[in-house]
């Protein structure tokens, strides 16, 4: 159906950049007259604005309350230690950072970007526990998975263990979802339920667990995935500096922003994703696709 | 702190991070879009106005903040978390057509804006949330710098690095695909009669994969 005769076309050009108000006058006129008389565009019209009001509504977040508290506290930090090197500044790097910044091809050197942590390290104690989370995560010798994979570790073993954890778990030691937070002082990281889909996703309980010397949290869940039957998960939290959860078992997958790993064991599917200096490893009776989607949004 | 150096300039900065803050609202959503993640976005917001400070020298005074604040938002998440720049779509190309949306009628995209049952208001809503995230990352930083934080194409084009026929390009194929979304969600919830909408016959051949990717993501976790 593109039948639609040539004037329609041509303002059907032009009508989005009117509906944002950024037609001159002559434009405008130019599409008005038409709109008088074809109401396919004024539908298309009403329909962009309703479109842009959706958007406006759907999007529209506030920041958390405490988080002007801490980016204030970061500006000021920021803000004193320019004070303290004022007068033997050399900021030439900062000029060039800043500027490649607006440049999409250049890259702005990470350096920058790892300062400022170092800068706020004396704070930490004093902001929030959230943002010391927020700092180890950013530490230098902790980058990401790639680190991990640097390090060649091929740990096939732990694999093994977390999946053996899954098949045969041990009863939870806290069934209540705000109980399992008290869990972060046994693991070093923060625990929290996930907000998996909530028609199929039943939490069932979490418990702390010994792997190779060091700890995890384990929470299970159970999907319902009708007709009565249910399928188990279960998601492994840990430090990601403590416990390296990785191996060529593992192939590394897009989902979304998040970077995951996935892979299959004893029958059972395993994921491995860190957000925000955590680790996060699913195991479940589901696909591979799917333990690869929950382990993307487990810190939600 | 009795003598402060010549250089430091206590009032500005404190003028600065106020203003600077005043737009954290603004900076912390779109971060959550990009991040999808919410301490992924507050780190990226961290990083934002650290490097905005450092650089305030720059702002020209009398320009937009909020869209300076954008740009080195959009730039740090571009360096850091992809390193390749922002995804792009096999949809987009410089044969856009622009009428994409002549597949249904006028009374169509009345009831689409306007269903006869207003409780179903919500669902429509709910359902532009889930299509703009299943969106591209560039046509969805067009749209939402574009109605949601009502920057000028001019200022998109600063933000996003790029002309200002390519945002256009952008809004103008990130809000089809939201509105194809919302038409094919619609009707499979029988608000409105007709057809499902596959991705128009110019681009028949290059694969659905932002419906497709949607779909799945709606079939499996939300």
């Amino acid at each position: 159906m593109t039948t639609s005769t040539d004037p329609c076309r041509t303002a059907a050009r032009l009508l989005a950049a009117h509906v944002d108000g950024e037609l001159d006058t002559v434009k405008t006129l130019e599409v008005e007259d038409h709109l008088s008389e074809c109401e396919t565009c004024r539908e298309r019209l009403e329909l962009d604005r309703a479109t842009r009001l959706a958007v406006k509504k759907a999007v529209r977040v506030e920041a958390p309350s405490d988080m002007r508290a801490r980016m204030l506290a970061a500006m000021n930090a920021e803000s004193a230690r320019e004070d303290a090197r004022a007068e033997s500044a050399q900021d030439d790097d900062l000029e060039t950072e800043i500027s490649g910044a607006f440049n999409q091809a250049e890259e702005a050197p990470s350096r920058g970007v790892l300062r400022h942590w170092r800068t706020m390290l004396p704070l930490a104690s004093a902001a929030a526990l959230a943002l010391a989370w927020g700092m180890a995560s950013n530490q230098p010798n902790n980058h990401g998975s790639a680190d991990l994979m640097r390090a060649g570790f091929g740990n096939d073993d732990l694999l093994r263990e977390l999946v053996a954890e899954h098949s045969r778990p041990l009863p939870p030691e806290r069934t209540r979802p705000e109980d399992v937070r008290g869990l972060e002082k046994y693991v070093g990281v923060p625990v929290r339920v996930s907000h998996f889909d909530q028609r199929r996703a039943r939490f069932v309980g979490g418990r702390v667990l010994g792997v190779q010397g060091e700890r995890a949290a384990m929470l299970q869940y159970e999907f319902d995935q009708g007709g009565g039957s249910v399928q188990r998960v279960s998601v492994f939290i840990y430090d990601p500096r403590r416990v390296h959860v990785s191996g060529p078992r593992l192939a590394p997958r897009a989902v979304g922003t998040a970077e995951v790993r996935v892979g299959r064991e004893q029958g059972y599917s395993v994921a491995v994703a860190q957000h925000g200096g955590v680790g996060y490893a699913v195991a479940s009776d589901l696909d591979a696709d799917s333990s690869a989607q929950l382990v993307a949004v487990a810190d939600q | 702190m009795l003598q402060r150096p010549p250089g430091a300039k206590p009032k500005d900065n404190d003028t600065f991070t106020e203003e600077a803050l005043s737009h954290l609202d603004s900076l912390y959503g779109v971060a959550c879009k990009l991040t999808r993640n919410p301490s992924e976005a507050e780190d990226l917001v961290q990083d934002t106005l650290l490097k905005a400070m450092r650089a305030r020298d720059q702002f020209k005074s009398g320009t937009n903040l909020k869209a300076w604040l954008l740009r080195i938002l959009t730039n740090t998440f571009i360096n850091k978390y992809r390193r390749g720049g922002l995804e792009r779509s096999v949809l987009e190309g410089p044969d856009a057509d622009p009428l994409v949306d002549g597949w249904v009628s006028a009374a169509t995209m009345r009831q689409l804006r306007d269903p006869e049952q207003h409780a179903l208001l919500p669902i429509i809503e709910g359902e532009v949330r889930r299509a703009l995230d299943a969106l591209p990352a560039d046509f969805k930083l067009a749209v939402i710098l574009c109605d949601v934080e009502e920057l000028t194409y001019e200022e998109i084009a600063q933000v996003m690095g790029c002309p200002i026929g390519t945002v256009m390009s952008r809004l103008h194929r990130g809000r089809k695909l939201l509105q194809r979304s919302l038409y094919n969600h619609a009707l499979s919830l029988g608000i409105v009669k007709g057809e499902e909408m596959a991705p128009s016959d110019k681009q028949s051949d290059a694969p659905p994969t932002d419906l497709a990717e949607f779909r799945a993501r709606k079939r499996g976790v939300a």
